[in-house]
């Protein structure tokens, strides 16, 4: 039932207004215009991998995800956070916009752990978004993890050093952050339309 | 018989207002069909102490006597046929017991095995009637009334419920009344014969001795010096001065078990857990064929949890190995689930952790005690999350990475920042105290950056200082002042000196 429900919803005859997106395009804006624009789709894509790669973390890459963080888990789903460096700060994600209840963190002692929970958290349909550190490290992981993401149709964020930046990797988009004096810049490493180019986002 | 209208509760001392329940129920002779009558069935088990602790010795050639009380005040409660053979008699002394048997087999009274075989008894009773009360400490009650033409009348579903309980090792005494408590005093007296009629009752409770009442010493010491042989004597002495004399509890029990006042009784539900074992085909380390096993015993654990309107909060499996040794494997389930494939995945995961070292040759799985389920409603649209599915996706990590090793993030009211926030369990909702000017990364501990007094040579400070000094009353106490700063690298910092040791210490980044 839920099937054929979901199929007559699927009819561009029927409007809805509350509808997530154009014509299930699957992307997510960033919050940020001036991406957004440099972006294949207008944002980060659903169902795949994007790698944010940079040198040291606390560099804005939080600020970078939050706006869109808000608006996935402002329609009720959940945010998975797999072994971050810190412990992500409820105080500050609240003032941000995202109820820190939102937020499920744990820290997975193994590469293998952290796989399979990011697999569980992308095909379990309650996870808005999957954050990833330190997960995966061989081609069969990435394979994995892309898989699940598709069959999830969320977004996954895998953080990379930058020095993974030289060898190849499966995630449609791949960004480099590095901390400006006057912001953050994101350049773009790998994007479907392969449009690269370099943003800096303001303080 | 007409002692249901003798003196004992004249119309001027009886409630006038209350209509007679006689014609509520109507009998046999209104003419008109009864609609549904109603009949309790009274199972005693005068023998419980007994059965309860030495069933397995009433036909054995030794005497085996089961004793209650301390010292010289110990007493013998039920004995099997050698002893009854050899003169034992219940309440004898067990010194008087002793000098008649040789040698018996001893037991003692167990009230926890007596309460567990009357709730046992209780269960077979609920295969009988819808309505089954215990009624401690050695009987139970079942309304009858509406299972005797699926029995095929009163004989026949005496004749099965005998059958049974006798085959649990009980020898029962039934009674059969049109009120619970008439049921209970018949049963005490050992008088099977059936009331079926209300008009009936008075005068075939009549005939029975005070004693049937259980009456406290006093008032049975009192109603044989006033001259009461049978209860039809207590009925005929006037209401008030019964009242007066032995309060209003034994006039109102004569009421309840004559039908004039009605007599709730507490419906029993047995202390339910599903069980259930299967043999494997062939002796298996393997996994997938555990699994295999596995899998029609989930079937039948969630159509028995659905039956039951139930969930549970965990379920065991043991692995039975060659030798009859046994590996646990315990599954705690957070949420409501029902259905068999999630079990099965959550199974196989735990399964994968498990190292079983020897073949496995049957498979049990248990539950923990039911709880009610908790519907939910499935939105008809696919907006919100269903928390069905966030609970499936808590069960599957914890049940992988550990039952202490997933959170969920909470604020809370403190102005110490690494107590200001906590990690939480699934389920909580609490408000949220956000504050914009603090760094979206804390370090579990503050990290020393250098030692000595200035600000650290690599950093700028943006803003600051923000003083928090406080916590002194529970030997926690901070006295800092923090400053956002930014180093080197073009990373946001979120740092404080301690005014104490005048240390710089990172505690935050604004990432």
């Amino acid at each position: 039932m839920d099937n054929s429900l979901q199929t007559l919803l699927a009819d561009p005859r029927i409007f809805r207004p509350r509808r997530d997106d154009g014509a299930g395009a699957g992307h997510v804006a960033t919050g940020f215009p001036a991406l957004d624009a440099r972006l294949p789709g207008g944002g980060w894509p659903r169902g795949s991998l994007s790698e944010i790669l940079s040198a040291q973390w606390g560099v804005g890459e939080l600020r970078l995800l939050l706006p869109a963080l808000r608006d996935l888990a402002g329609r009720g789903g959940r945010i998975l956070w797999l072994s971050p460096p810190w412990i992500p700060y409820a105080p500050a994600l609240a003032a941000a916009g995202l109820a820190p209840a939102c937020n499920i963190v744990t820290w997975p002692d193994n590469v293998e752990d952290r796989v399979w929970a990011a697999e569980q958290g992308l095909r379990s349909g309650s996870c808005a978004a999957v954050l990833t550190w330190g997960c995966g490290q061989g081609r069969h992981h990435f394979r994995r993890l892309q898989l699940a993401a598709g069959a999830g149709g969320i977004p996954a964020y895998l953080f990379r050093e930058s020095g993974a930046a030289r060898s190849p990797s499966p995630a449609t988009l791949r960004l480099l952050l590095a901390p400006r004096n006057e912001g953050l810049e994101v350049e773009i490493l790998k994007s479907p339309g392969g449009r690269g180019g370099r943003v800096l986002l303001g303080p | 018989m007409k002692n249901h209208e003798l003196p004992l509760f004249p119309p001027a001392a009886a409630t006038p207002r209350r209509p007679r329940p006689r014609k509520r129920l109507p009998g046999p002779r209104s003419g008109s069909r009864p609609r549904r009558r109603i009949l309790w069935l009274c199972l005693r088990l005068p023998d419980l102490p007994f059965e309860a602790v030495a069933g397995t010795w009433r036909d054995a050639h030794e005497p085996c006597l089961v004793v209650t009380g301390e010292g010289a005040a110990t007493r013998v409660i039920g004995c099997n046929q050698a002893a009854l053979t050899a003169g034992v008699r219940p309440r004898m002394r067990l010194s008087d017991a002793l000098a008649r048997v040789h040698a018996p087999i001893l037991q003692r009274r167990n009230p926890d095995r007596e309460r567990a075989s009357l709730e046992n008894v209780a269960q077979m009773a609920e295969g009988f009637s819808s309505l089954v009360s215990l009624a401690p400490p050695a009987a139970v009650l079942l309304e009858i009334g509406g299972s005797l033409s699926l029995f095929g009348g009163i004989a026949a579903l005496r004749r099965r419920l005998e059958t049974q309980v006798a085959a649990a090792g009980h020898l029962p005494v039934m009674a059969i009344a049109p009120t619970p408590l008439a049921a209970e005093w018949l049963a005490r007296a050992g008088d099977s014969r059936p009331v079926t009629d209300t008009t009936l009752l008075a005068g075939r409770l009549g005939e029975l001795s005070p004693d049937c009442l259980a009456p406290d010493p006093g008032t049975a010491r009192t109603l044989a010096g006033i001259g009461v042989r049978r209860l039809a004597d207590v009925m005929r002495l006037p209401r008030d001065g019964l009242g007066r004399r032995f309060g209003a509890a034994f006039v109102r029990s004569l009421d309840r078990a004559l039908g004039r006042v009605p007599d709730p009784r507490p419906g029993w539900r047995g202390a339910l857990s599903f069980e259930e074992s299967l043999e494997l085909p062939a002796e298996t380390g393997d996994r997938e064929r555990i699994m295999a096993g596995l899998e029609p015993l989930l079937e039948s654990a969630v159509s028995f949890l659905r039956r039951h309107d139930s969930t549970t909060d965990e379920l065991r499996l043991y692995c039975r190995h060659h030798g009859g040794e046994e590996t646990p494997i315990r599954l705690g389930l957070a949420g409501n689930y029902r259905h068999p494939d999630h079990l099965a995945r959550l199974f196989r995961v735990r399964l994968e952790r498990v190292a079983l070292t020897r073949a496995v040759r049957a498979l049990r799985l248990v539950s923990g005690p039911l709880r009610a389920y908790r519907g939910r409603s499935v939105a008809l649209f696919r907006e919100a999350d269903s928390g069905e599915e966030v609970e499936a996706l808590f069960e599957s990590l914890h049940a992988r990475l550990g039952p202490d090793a997933v959170h969920t993030l909470a604020t809370c009211a403190d102005h110490r920042p690494e107590r200001a926030w906590r990690l939480a369990g699934s389920d909580v909702t609490e408000p949220e105290g956000g504050r914009a000017d603090r760094p979206c990364w804390l370090l579990e501990t503050p990290r020393m950056l250098e030692e000595g007094g200035g600000i650290p040579g690599d950093m700028t400070l943006l803003a600051g200082p923000e003083r928090i000094e406080t916590g002194w009353w529970e030997g926690a106490d901070v006295a800092r002042d923090y400053y956002r700063a930014r180093s080197r690298a073009g990373r946001e910092l979120w740092i404080f000196r301690d005014r104490r040791a005048g240390v710089w210490y990172l505690h935050g980044l604004f990432a």
